[in-house]
């Protein structure tokens, strides 16, 4: 038997961006639509977006509007959205006005209005705005036709005459069970929007859609003067990979750091930097991207608490010169404050960049201004939504840098207050401490998952070229509690009662077994009186013995030591 | 399309002389301007609905009869018919007249351009009167 034919639906692209993603690569040729929501919530945008994208001479639209929203208004209102072409208007674009007379006369007329206009115009696009009026008529007048049984002749009238059709309707949550038009449409898009103090957010859920998968769940959009754009839930991305490893190092760009870190970044990884304001955390970020740039590696930083003039300004004096990468093209900086983000919209922003760039290595600075840039409503799923877009940058293969804020508390070691440590698998921290009367800025690595690293301590630099990792504080402890002190074997001498030169003297001649003056002097660089001083106490507190053996002083370890 | 082609007055001239095909007596100025009033409802009727078109010839009359008084009193029914007009312009010098149902006109389209942009208007009034919007008239 030869093989099934199955039909090819073709997919018309909506000319919303993020939305085609949603619908599961654009939404099905001849498919007869419902876009439901309350008012104010973009219904009419949306519609007229797609129109304008997919509205030819040969692909005509026809454009009903019902009483709803006076056609006079919508003309003047859309045509402020830059995707509304005025040059469509009357030739691929055909708005028409339902009069109240034919929606007094019932379903049937409205029925025979409809066809009566599709038959003159033969649209390839129709959309009933707001359809909701014809179900509210409907509903006053006694009609021999049902609103079910309209909704279907509709429906298989317009995919009869190859439509894609939208009804445009003002519909409550409680309609989708017994309100028919919901199960006579292919696809059902619900936009919604919400106030929390002073944000406003907008979601929008493909409810159904026949014959293919969407992505669930809801979906913030936004409303510019470009129309509507869409940020699709997270999901994993096309160009995902899976990692491999062991995974390449990437110079973190900070001098030492590398050694630090067992050889530096592990590609692909979520490295958090950590530290109390201005310890220099969005420095190390920078030199990370820096250290990118130089190797070819284009880079992208998500600033929320800074201007770019100020960040590129800062990063400039510290021997990080931005301006100049951004100029060049290698380095993005993308600069977002508004408090009523999402995170999918972070995300579209950062996918948009690095898809643009083709950018190996993204900052984020920092955890805590990204928390306060999102609206309320968002900060609820914030670990949630964080991993979700680590996660995704992950597996795009890039290499992520987040900055968080910490206070310090000199009680316990803390990575973020925002408990994100998890996600990370590197963990780089920066703290004060006082030594010797001053403040030192300290780093440490804390975390590097599946990968060695120093255990140790070491102070930082901040230099007009740029941070240098310098000596280690090994002779310490109790930094981390912000108390440092010599350690005991440090501070006091290895022996008792011994002061330093004495200990010194005493250690020195241990080693040789023997010696005279002029040796000890040699080895321990003492000078003549010094030495004898250490050498008679030394001979007192019978440590050491002194012997004349053929005209020559010879002093020995006391046998008893 | 330069913007100076389509400024409401002249528009609104170049209209009613195509309308008033070369008459220029009040009555054959009054025909051309019912005719031209008829025509522009046909072209916006189906896209603003019969409710907005008469409103907003109705407007424009209102405005333009503090200027020209012979235009008081004229109604406009559904269909953008006037009633009473003939009457009105009957004892009234033709010069009169015209300028009046110009300024009548171009107020009507002024409005327009208001709401909708000069652009969309254009294009509407374009399908009722194509040889002043061709290319070839320059406009």
């Amino acid at each position: 038997m030869s093989q099934m034919r199955r039909v090819q639906i073709r997919r018309l692209s909506t000319g919303v961006p993020g939305l085609d993603e949603v619908l599961g690569d654009g939404l099905p040729e001849y498919s007869f639509n419902l876009v439901a929501g309350g008012p104010g919530t973009g219904k009419t945008i949306l519609v007229h977006q797609f129109v304008f994208t997919n509205a030819s001479t040969e692909r005509p639209a026809l454009y009903i509007t019902v009483v709803g929203e006076p056609p006079l208004k919508m003309l003047r209102y859309q045509q402020q959205f830059n995707f509304f072409d005025p040059r469509k208007v009357e030739t691929a674009v055909h708005f028409v006005n339902l009069e109240q007379e034919v929606l007094d006369k019932g379903l049937d007329e409205v029925y025979a209005a409809i066809a009566r206009m599709a038959e003159e115009t033969k649209p390839g696009i129709v959309v009933v705005d707001s359809f909701r009026t014809v179900m509210r008529a409907a509903k006053e007048i006694d009609g021999e036709m049902t609103l079910q049984g309209f909704a279907q002749r509709l429906a298989t009238f317009l995919t009869g005459w190859r439509a894609t059709t939208f009804l445009v309707g003002e519909h409550a949550k409680d309609e989708v069970e017994r309100n028919p038009v919901f199960t006579v449409a292919d696809g059902i898009f619900w936009l919604y929007q919400s106030v929390e103090r002073n944000s406003v957010v907008r979601k929008l859920q493909v409810m159904k859609l026949r014959g293919q998968a969407s992505v669930p769940g809801l979906h913030t959009f936004r409303i510019s003067g470009d129309g509507i754009t869409v940020f699709p839930r997270i999901s994993r991305p096309p160009g995902a990979v899976a990692r491999t490893f062991p995974c390449r190092r990437l110079s973190a760009g900070v001098a030492g750091l590398d050694e630090m870190m067992g050889g530096g970044v592990p590609e692909g990884d979520v490295a958090l930097v950590a530290g109390p304001s201005g310890s220099g955390k969005s420095l190390v970020g920078s030199a990370f991207i820096a250290a990118g740039v130089r190797q070819g590696e284009r880079g992208i930083i998500v600033a929320f608490e800074e201007f770019p003039g100020e960040f590129t300004d800062r990063a400039k004096c510290l021997g990080v010169d931005l301006a100049d990468m951004v100029a060049r093209g290698d380095l993005k900086l993308i600069y977002l404050r508004p408090l009523d983000l999402s995170v999918d919209e972070t995300f579209y922003e950062i996918g948009q960049a690095v898809g643009a760039m083709e950018a190996k290595r993204v900052v984020i600075d920092s955890v805590s201004g990204f928390e306060l840039a999102l609206a309320p409503t968002f900060r609820e799923e914030f670990r949630e939504s964080l991993y979700r877009l680590a996660s995704q940058l992950s597996s795009l293969g890039i290499t992520l840098l987040i900055t968080a804020e910490i206070v310090e508390r000199f009680d316990e070691l803390r990575f973020s207050p925002h408990l994100i440590s998890f996600l990370a698998d590197d963990i780089i921290l920066l703290r004060y401490v006082e030594i010797r009367g001053k403040l030192r800025k300290v780093i440490a690595v804390i975390k590097m998952r599946g990968s060695e690293h120093s255990e140790e301590l070491k102070v930082l630099s901040i230099t007009s070229q740029g941070m240098v990792v310098g000596e280690s504080l090994g002779e310490y402890e109790g930094i981390i509690g912000a108390m440092p002190c010599l350690r005991q074997e440090v501070r006091q001498p290895v022996r008792p009662l011994l002061n330093a030169q004495e200990a010194l003297v005493f250690e020195t001649l241990v080693g040789l077994g023997q010696g005279q003056l002029s040796e000890l002097s040699l080895a321990t660089g003492l000078q003549r009186r010094p030495l004898s001083y250490a050498i008679d106490r030394l001979v007192a507190l019978k440590r050491i013995t002194r012997a004349v053996e053929e005209g020559r002083t010879v002093y020995r370890p006391s046998p008893r030591i | 399309m330069g913007r100076a082609a389509h400024e409401p007055y002249d528009l609104a001239g170049k209209i009613l002389a195509v309308e008033a095909g070369g008459g220029l007596g009040g009555l054959e100025q009054a025909d051309a301007a019912e005719r031209a009033c008829g025509k522009l409802r046909q072209s916006l009727v189906h896209v603003l609905g019969s409710d907005a078109t008469q409103l907003l010839v109705k407007y424009a009359l209102s405005k333009t009869a503090g200027e020209f008084p012979f235009l008081q009193d004229v109604e406009v029914d559904r269909d953008c018919r006037f009633r009473g007009l003939r009457d009105k312009v009957e004892k009234r010098g033709s010069g009169e007249v015209r300028d009046g149902l110009v300024m009548m006109l171009a107020k009507g389209i002024g409005l327009l351009n208001d709401l909708i942009g000069e652009d969309l208007v254009c294009l509407l009034l374009g399908k009722a009167w194509p040889e002043i919007f061709s290319p070839d008239t320059g406009s």
